[in-house]
């Protein structure tokens, strides 16, 4: 009975948050207008069953000294051999986060109802925060990789859309673009280990692992497999948890509303990279290479993040690059194996952060409050730094921090640049094929001849 | 790219002489920029400060062209004004006649000029051009009648294409018809002029916009230079200006690897070998941007407009370096455009050099006529009711086509706007015209006095206190209560300036604690937690210290977390509760006075305090302008408002505009001492007007965003006061639960069904509220300005709308007293009203758009959200219940004396005559009122001349969201006297 | 009976449709003809579809009526003819006819009558006349090899020997590389509704199943799979690219039109599977997509993805249905395409692990053209010019095309089973005569007789048996 119950609780950490989702989403499409009252209600009562469900299902593993759950809802659909399994596993790794997840999610809400009151947004962010709800959900809960990459989708799509939610304008739409598009290339690196998981140990279940706190994915046998699937693992971390040297789009993406950025960069989203590696430890274990990287990772993120946030003139900036140092940091903890350090690490940097960036808008407030305090202008702290760095190193290591390591440009110069002008050459040839086909006497429409004829 | 420039043949003194001319160019561009202050020392000033040598009418069109920005309000905005009837039938009515268009026919059985224009303003059309225009005649256009177009109109239409066509004809066909006769006549589309500068000459042929290159690299070096300590780490060598900085910074190899920023270091360096200060850095960087000498004007003008926040806010520091909030490095704006020039010219040169693969130019797809007109003349005589066979003849569809072009979008505004104002105006003036015939009976002898602001926040508790106690009298009078300050209260760490913005105080006022030593513990407790607090909050944000603070300790900010998100109110106090604990707050006092002689000066170049000669003078200007110095009251408060508030950068923007941007209460407090000084009042005594023996003066201070009210000095108020002072105490606590609960039905997120205090509660909790873009309205209701007594106003409710200025036209015959005050209220008023008007009517282009998005740079601005120009205006949220009306200012005097007085001053009368206000005269003798047209004073003619009575102004306004029009409200009217 | 009837009228009623709208006296009347009569026809093939007894061919009628109504509802009227919704309904019907044919010849009658109407058209107007020529250069050697092929298997011939000429001409119509460039420059000019109505189907994949899931030698099935797999990744780069939205939306189609002949070539029943349901998917997805680009392009004129030219706010059911409908198109989490894809991948990965990967490469990229699209088409400006948002007809139509993803992507088994044809082969267990139990629209293969043998046991086994008999 009791098992039964527990199950039902599981569920509904993800059915909540889709019933939200659902709700709000087929009014607007029907064009029913929700009251904001009506939204929030259904958004705060969605995640408060959410939480509950959690933290009912938390009181009771620990009464009864259980540390898994496992909630198998059957394959979603099934061909041959290859089956979509629902299976949801609530564990000790998950509990934290779902608990934050519904939580966070819950509180962001009611936050909004006032900070967007009014908003000509208002449904829409409700409806994408809810939607990220139970991305979130499914991610954490998630008892197979297949569900994990479903969530992520669901997570990368809505964290991209609300960076871009003050639509009128043109540089939030810019950086929403860049996330996305630094989420789709790395999301290649999940839904190819998925794939690779499949094909080599015909499962991508996260499964009971022995000598290990919580439920991994199941290590293929071999240690190059392992290798091959735990760097796409990290590679899809990375790109979410804006790791050196793609984590570029972390202090662009504060153009969203301050909530939303509290509840994805200061919170959540940011940490599903970190919760990842955890599921994967097993994979870690076998590829030591791997767990390597991801401390090399870690490590140079806290640095580079430290650098760059201390030169940071705006408060949503630095606090985006705090967020990396941290998250850079927990990637170090996940790699040197200190895993539950690592947990304990995520659950308070979120609070901290989310608290932090709810509060930037009112810091004028909070500096005066505190320069009274202390009876002066607040001293500069960066005075023992400028003693540590040599003075005529100086001017090059602000001017690295204050390009922010020059990683956009060698990315978007270096790299991305060069592929986008061979790709539009070869479409040129394209172009100029069909005009020669379709006979010399209409002047084909060549796109690069304008800027000649304005020559 | 240009041939050698003649001057360089020229020598020195066409060095000289293009420096000068430079100079000039950029002095010109400099008075364009926003004049707005770093935000914690926000004022409200006149956004269009810089043209109110023009015509209100003119120079916002002026201004629109030059700025991107909108005149007045939008179109679909004056079609929501019709659609509520906010504007009426006889407002454009007025309008349009008072505009004079001619009245003969234009087509034959057609509408004339003038009954053109008006049917076109009862219809706020929308513009729909290009292939949406295309789309929407093939889809839906042609085969109906347009939605606003009423029966008898489609059945003349009909009946013409009738007569047309010959036959029966259905709507597709007859519709078919008319807009094939107007088809033909479209005007030409004027020409859309390229921009001047360099930048936009690339953008036209490259298609790449420079500025997305340079802009981004100004906003990071702006913010560095200017930060006033939000960064760990300060910008090195920036104490020698921002030229020699970015040298230093970018001069050096290795640098950026963008590839228009290849060339910058060894042109950096080359600049700085050859010892080019920012003026040659300008001068060359202008030539090798190939922009020729006598362009120089505009293009400067334009290349800062187009940065124009962080421009102005370097030029504002430049000026006024003492407003920085910390302390202003040296900044100048002519470093600020050498800097700008200079990456400029490197990413025209890399985008000229390089072959544009990237990017095709935008083709020029703008059709040569207006087909949108076209088809505003299609609707317009739609709803006119001609059809083709008014328009047979083409040259009567070419007379209606541009008739119609010929009153485009900015005329339409320029009128709606008229008679959005004059809606406003005739119920506001009818509402006072009908108060006044009724009667306002005199307070025989106020049992108490109390002064405020005129700020129109006040209003509403002025207007509850008498209604609670109709005995007390309430006078307004400019917030600084004519303290001209620097002020530094006891936990401040540096004087700030407590008196309107004209003024720079030469005076230093200081808070004290009156026991020294409880006073040095409770302060080394605040800076104890102070700097624990500030310690956690850095240290989070670092590596080590980070990583372990939120490891061990992060899990407990969730306890804050939770308390602020759900319960603001009760975290606040909470939080106040252990601080009060922890620290405690000391009695104080002001050091005021300075003994006759002492002319020592602190550093800042300011004099300790105000001898008694001149705190005399104060006192004596406070009480002849108000006209309460021969009838004081036993007991007089004077009370000063402030806001306070989280969530919000602009919060000095909600504070008192007479004290500058600050909090009243010092003020208030600073008068009365002086006005209970028995120096001061032996002064008085002897030369007038005398304060009676009896007489206390009281300070308070309003908080404007919770309603809160506080005395100061209560512990000196003599034992004879104290029943009164207990008395008075109670009224204001009920009427501040009033003007809470009046304040509430303006707040969509606070229940109409609200009871007194449960609204007081609501507004405390706004205030403290992390999520709460709106803690109060700020002055987002201003509309009018009344400056005559009291006894006109009482028992009229204004809705929060009004500056409520005390004077008494009776004892000041050739305005002695009036010129003064107008010349100290006008450029208040107008300040805040204009700038409301502006950021309301381009929440974009003028505010500084939704505060959502908003992210606090450097402690001197906000951006929107990761890196922007600095943003300057108001907030979307802080005006979005404004009504764009320019201040109705209503002067009690005759015509004559404010002719005369404006002749005498000519700042006033620059605003008057150019009419950035409505100014209209109240005769003290007649009664009767006229309206300044421009030119002359028009004599008033009223719609209206009832006007509802109410007991309460609860009564008035229980369940409405909406701005109310005047009401007589019984309550504040028995004063027991006849 | 019901259901061979019904599917004969989702053909013929747009053929009685196109002859009333060609008499229509304006575009605006033609196309409300045009919309009744594919609404009718789209019931006949969801008749068809609800009393067959299910099978990767049972929906095939209805799929081709949903595309037609798309096409035909969804164009604007501005600067149509009747005759050009008289075409597109031509162009549908042909194409209904092919999907209920299976003999060779006349398949490939069909086939060139769903070319002409669209060739025909380009050649009406001055300003597609010269694509009417790269069209016709590339699309006549195709359906001449396709109606040799077609021919050779008539006349007996081994299907090893026709295969060749089948395959050719099936690749140039499907837009493989290095035979695609007719295909973003037609997409780019073409008018959208004929665009959507001669690509959205894929009569290749059709005609592929039909003639060639049988006869391709393994050599060929490498080469066709390798092929698909470039066309995949290349289109999809080149999509993610361009600076019109139109040319975009070419690559787009062109890579997801790959995926599918792609996957067709995997041996595993999860790949067919996979391949199958990207088919629809991908035709009723990319139909809303393509109309849904229309739609604006009608009201704004053409699209430029170079600066951000949106007004969300005006038109937010527009831009709600491009982005959801290109999503469900690329995989959105929720849709179909969602369980297309992760079938695909993982089923192809077996035979092809490299190129399977590239999918999940060229999958990505179209995700970034789309979203690219919709930030550059919708947002970014505070422009408007006064586009107004989706009519109701228009509303109705996507309405439908988004519920049909949804509804089977959060419930995919259902859909998984009908395309298996369980109910099919559990009828068979008791026919006796078990060609006969596969209706009329069954046959699979000429010489259906081969897989006679194939003991049906399951719908897993069924479906690879419904593709190749090698495998076992």
């Amino acid at each position: 009975m009791t098992e039964a119950w527990i199950q039902v609780a599981t569920v509904l950490c993800v059915a909540a948050p889709g019933v939200a989702f659902a709700l709000i989403a087929g009014a607007e499409w029907m064009r029913f207008p929700l009251q904001e009252r009506e939204v929030v209600r259904i958004v705060g009562v969605c995640f408060s069953v959410a939480t509950l469900a959690v933290v009912g299902s938390a009181g009771w593993m620990l009464h009864a000294g259980v540390t898994e759950v496992r909630v198998p809802i059957g394959d979603w659909f099934e061909v041959a051999h290859h089956g979509f399994s629902l299976a949801l596993v609530l564990d000790r790794l998950s509990l934290p986060f779902a608990a934050l997840g519904a939580a966070l999610v819950g509180l962001i809400g009611a936050f909004s109802q006032r900070y967007l009151h009014r908003e000509r947004g208002f449904r829409r962010f409700y409806l994408l925060l809810s939607l990220f709800g139970l991305g979130v959900e499914l991610v954490v809960l998630a008892g197979s990789l297949d569900l994990v990459f479903f969530g992520w989708e669901l997570v990368g799509l809505t964290s991209a859309l609300l960076i871009a939610f003050f639509d009128e304008r043109a540089a939030p739409v810019r950086h929403g673009l860049r996330a996305f598009l630094t989420y789709r290339v790395c999301d290649l690196g999940l839904m190819a280990a998925v794939v690779w998981l499949h094909h080599t140990v015909s499962s991508a279940e996260v499964a009971p692992h022995a000598g290990s706190e919580w439920a991994g994915l199941v290590a293929p046998e071999g240690a190059l497999d392992a290798t091959i699937v735990g760097a796409l693992l990290v590679w899809a971390a990375m790109g979410k948890s804006a790791q050196v040297p793609l984590g570029g789009w972390l202090p662009r993406a504060m153009e969203g509303p301050t909530p939303s950025s509290a509840v994805f960069y200061g919170a959540l989203s940011i940490h599903l990279g970190p919760y990842l590696l955890l599921r994967a430890a097993p994979i870690l274990d076998r590829a030591p290479i791997v767990a390597g990287l991801v401390v090399t990772i870690g490590a140079l993120t806290a640095t580079h993040a430290t650098f760059v946030g201390r030169v940071q003139t705006d408060i949503k900036s630095a606090l985006a690059y705090a967020s990396m140092t941290q998250v850079g940091l927990i990637f170090v903890e996940i790699g040197l194996g200190f895993r539950f350090l690592a947990l304990a690490h995520i659950v308070g940097h979120a609070c901290i952060r989310t608290l932090q960036l709810l509060r930037a808008p009112s810091i004028l407030h909070d500096n005066r409050h505190l320069e009274q305090a202390v009876g002066s202008h607040l001293p500069r702290p960066g005075g023992h730094l400028e003693r540590m760095v040599p003075r005529r190193l100086q001017p090059w290591l602000y001017r690295h921090a204050l390009e922010r390591g020059y990683f956009d440009s060698l990315l978007a110069d270096g790299i991305l640049a060069p592929v986008v002008r061979l790709l539009r050459g070869v479409d040129r040839v394209e172009r100029r094929w069909i005009a020669l086909l379709e006979g010399g006497d209409d002047k084909p429409a060549d796109e690069g001849s304008g800027s000649r004829v304005a020559r | 790219m240009t041939t050698p420039p003649p001057r360089m043949l020229k020598g020195r003194s066409a060095e000289e002489r293009d420096r000068d001319h430079l100079r000039d160019a950029v002095d010109h561009a400099r008075h364009l920029l926003p004049t707005q202050a770093p935000i914690r020392a926000f004022v409200h000033h006149n956004t269009l400060h810089a043209f109110e040598d023009l015509p209100f009418d003119e120079a916002v069109v002026r201004a629109a062209e030059l700025l991107g920005t909108e005149p007045y309000e939008r179109e679909e905005a004056f079609g929501a004004h019709l659609e509520r009837q906010r504007i009426t039938s006889s407002d454009i009515a007025a309008v349009v006649a008072a505009a004079g268009f001619s009245e003969a026919p234009l087509v034959p059985g057609g509408p004339s000029p003038r009954e053109l224009r008006a049917l076109r303003l009862h219809h706020a059309l929308e513009r729909v051009e290009g292939p949406a225009l295309t789309w929407l005649l093939e889809e839906v256009a042609l085969s109906d009648f347009h939605p606003e177009v009423d029966a008898p109109a489609r059945a003349r239409v009909l009946d013409s294409a009738r007569r047309a066509l010959g036959g029966a004809v259905d709507a597709r066909r007859a519709l078919t018809e008319l807009h094939a006769r107007l088809a033909p006549h479209a005007p030409a589309l004027p020409v859309v002029h390229a921009g001047t500068r360099p930048r936009d000459r690339v953008l036209a042929s490259h298609g790449v916009d420079v500025d997305e290159w340079v802009h981004p690299l100004m906003y990071r070096l702006c913010g560095a230079f200017l930060d006033q300590g939000l960064s760990y780490w300060a910008m090195p060598a920036r104490d020698a200006g921002l030229l020699s900085a970015f040298r230093a910074l970018y001069g050096k190899p290795f640098g950026p690897p963008d590839p228009w920023l290849r060339g910058l270091p060894a042109a950096l360096a080359e600049a700085q070998a050859a010892g080019r200060d920012a003026e040659q850095t300008v001068i060359a960087s202008l030539d090798a941007l190939g922009v020729p000498h006598a362009r120089w004007d505009e293009v400067i003008e334009a290349t800062l407009l187009a940065i124009r926040g962080w421009a102005g806010m370097i030029a504002q520091l430049e000026a006024r370096p003492d407003r920085a909030p910390v302390k202003a490095p040296p900044c100048r704006l002519m470093d600020f455009l050498a800097v700008l020039l200079t990456l400029e010219a490197q990413a025209v040169k890399h985008v000229l050099r390089s072959e544009p693969i990237d990017a095709a130019p935008p083709r020029p797809s703008a059709p040569a006529t207006d087909l949108a007109v076209v088809y505003e003349a299609f609707l317009v005589a739609q709803l006119a009711g001609i059809g083709p066979a008014e328009l047979d003849d083409p040259k009567d569809a070419r007379a209606f086509v541009h008739e119609v072009a010929a009153f485009d979008s900015v005329s339409r505004r320029r009128l709606w706007h008229r008679a959005y104002e004059r809606h406003h105006r005739q119920h506001v003036l009818d509402g006072l015209l009908a108060h006044d015939r009724l009667g306002v009976p005199a307070i025989a002898a106020p049992r108490a006095q109390a002064v405020f602001c005129i700020d129109e926040r006040e209003e509403s508790l002025r207007r509850h206190l008498e209604e609670v106690d109709p005995t007390m009298e309430t006078v307004g009078a400019l917030g600084f209560f004519g303290v001209p300050m620097a002020y530094q209260g006891l936990t401040d760490v540096k004087p700030t300036a407590l008196c309107p913005m004209a003024i720079r105080p030469k005076h230093l006022v200081v808070e004290e604690p009156i026991e020294e030593a409880g006073a040095r513990s409770a302060a080394a407790r605040r800076r104890l937690v102070g700097k624990v607090q500030n310690a956690s909050s850095v240290g989070s944000q670092t590596f080590v210290r980070g990583g372990v603070l939120s490891a061990t300790l992060g899990l407990a900010a969730a306890v804050p977390l939770v308390g602020r998100v759900l319960f603001p109110r009760l975290a606040e106090r909470a939080a106040h509760a252990v601080e009060h604990l922890a620290v405690g707050s000391p009695p104080t006092r002001l050091r005021i006075e300075r003994a006759e002689g002492d002319d020592a000066r602190d550093e800042h170049g300011l004099l300790s305090g105000f001898t008694v000669f001149e705190m005399t003078a104060i006192v004596r200007r406070v009480l002849t302008t108000t006209a309460i110095g021969g009838r004081l009251a036993p007991l007089v408060v004077v009370v000063g408002h402030g806001s306070s508030s989280l969530n919000n950068p602009h919060e000095a923007a909600y504070d008192c505009g007479a004290t500058g941007g600050g909090r009243g209460g010092p003020n208030a407090r600073a008068f009365c001492a002086m006005a209970n000084h028995p120096g001061v009042r032996a002064a008085l005594a002897a030369d007038g007007p005398a304060i009676p023996e009896g007489t206390w003066f009281l300070a308070g201070a309003h908080d404007t965003a919770t309603d809160a009210v506080d005395w100061f000095d209560v512990d000196l108020v003599p034992a004879g006061h104290r029943a009164e002072l207990a008395r008075v105490q109670t009224v204001f606590g009920t009427a501040r639960r009033l003007d809470a609960h009046e304040r509430c039905r303006r707040f969509e997120s606070a229940p109409l069904s609200l009871d007194v205090d449960r609204a007081l509660a609501h507004v405390e909790g706004r205030a403290v509220d992390l999520g709460q873009p709106r803690p109060e309205c700020g002055h987002a209701t201003n509309a009018i300005c009344v400056i005559g007594r009291r006894d006109r106003t009482r028992g009229l409710f204004l809705d929060r709308r009004a500056f409520l200025v005390s004077y008494d036209p009776s004892g000041d015959p050739d305005g002695q007293v009036l010129g003064p005050l107008l010349a100290a209220v006008g450029p208040v008023g107008a300040g805040i009203n204009l700038e409301y008007y502006f950021s309301f009517v381009d929440p974009e282009g003028y505010g500084c758009g939704s505060k959502l998005p908003h992210n606090v740079t450097g402690l001197v601005g906000v951006m929107n959200g990761h890196a922007s120009d600095l943003r300057t205006g108001l907030p979307w949220q802080m005006v979005e219940i404004h009504e764009p009306v320019r201040l109705l200012t209503i002067v009690e005097a005759e015509p004559e004396l404010l002719v005369r007085i404006l002749a005498r001053r000519p700042g006033v009368a620059r605003v008057v005559h150019n009419q950035w206000i409505q100014l209209v005269a109240w005769s003290p003798s007649t009664r009767k009122m006229s309206v300044f047209d421009g030119t002359r004073f028009v004599p008033h003619v009223r719609d209206a001349r009832t006007i509802k009575t109410v007991a309460t102004s609860v009564d008035h306004y229980r369940g409405e969201r909406g701005h109310l029009g005047c009401a007589r409200v019984e309550a504040a009217l028995r004063t027991g006297a006849p | 009976m019901i259901t061979v009837l019904a599917a004969a009228a989702a053909a013929l009623v747009p053929l009685v449709t196109a002859a009333v709208a060609t008499r229509s006296a304006t575009a605006l009347d033609a196309r409300r003809v045009g919309t009744l009569g594919m609404a009718l026809a789209l019931s006949c093939g969801v008749l068809s579809g609800a009393t067959s007894d299910g099978g990767w061919d049972a929906m095939l009628p209805a799929f081709v009526a949903a595309i037609g109504l798309t096409a035909v509802s969804m164009s604007a009227a501005g600067n149509a003819t009747p005759t050009r919704s008289a075409r597109i309904l031509l162009v549908i019907g042909a194409t209904g006819a092919l999907v209920v044919t299976d003999h060779p010849v006349a398949l490939a009658i069909v086939w060139v009558a769903s070319i002409l109407p669209t060739w025909l058209e380009l050649r009406a107007r001055p300003e597609t006349r010269p694509s009417a020529r790269a069209f016709a250069a590339y699309l006549t050697p195709s359906a001449a090899l396709v109606t040799l092929g077609a021919l050779l298997l008539a006349l007996g011939a081994s299907p090893a020997v026709a295969v060749l000429p089948l395959a050719a001409g099936l690749a140039i119509r499907e837009a493989m590389v290095p035979a695609h460039s007719w295909f973003p420059s037609f997409v780019e000019k073409a008018p959208m509704g004929l665009v959507v109505a001669f690509v959205a189907p894929q009569v290749g994949v059709y005609a592929h199943l039909r003639w060639l899931a049988a006869g391709l030698p393994p050599q060929l099935e490498d080469v066709i799979a390798a092929l698909g797999a470039i066309t995949v990744v290349l289109a999809a780069a080149l999509g993610a690219v361009q600076r019109s939205a139109r040319r975009a939306l070419g690559y787009l189609l062109m890579s997801q039109t790959a995926l599918v002949a792609f996957g067709l070539e995997a041996h595993s029943a999860s790949g067919r599977m996979g391949a199958l349901l990207a088919w629809l998917v991908c035709g009723i997805a990319t139909a809303g997509f393509a109309m849904t680009t229309a739609a604006l392009e009608a009201r704004r004129g053409s699209l430029s993805l170079d600066r951000p030219s949106g007004s969300f706010r005006r038109i937010p059911s527009l831009a709600s249905a491009y982005l959801l409908l290109g999503l469900a198109s690329v995989g959105l989490p929720g849709t179909l395409g969602f369980v297309a894809e992760d079938l695909l991948v993982n089923g192809t990965v077996e035979r092809f692990p490299v190129l399977g990967l590239t999918l999940i490469l060229g999958t990505g990229l179209n995700s970034v053209t789309i979203v690219r699209g919709f930030f550059a088409l919708f947002t970014g400006s505070r422009r408007h010019a006064g586009e107004r948002d989706l009519t109701h007809r228009e509303r109705a139509v996507l309405t439908l095309l988004v519920g049909s993803l949804l509804a089977a992507g959060l419930w995919p088994s259902g859909p998984i089973r009908w395309l298996s044809g369980v109910r099919r082969h559990e009828a068979s267990e008791e026919a006796v005569d078990r060609q006969s139990s596969r209706s009329a629209l069954g046959r699979l293969e000429p010489e259906g007789a081969m897989h006679g043998a194939v003991a049906v046991v399951d719908g897993d086994r069924a479906l690879g048996d419904l593709f190749d008999a090698r495998e076992r």
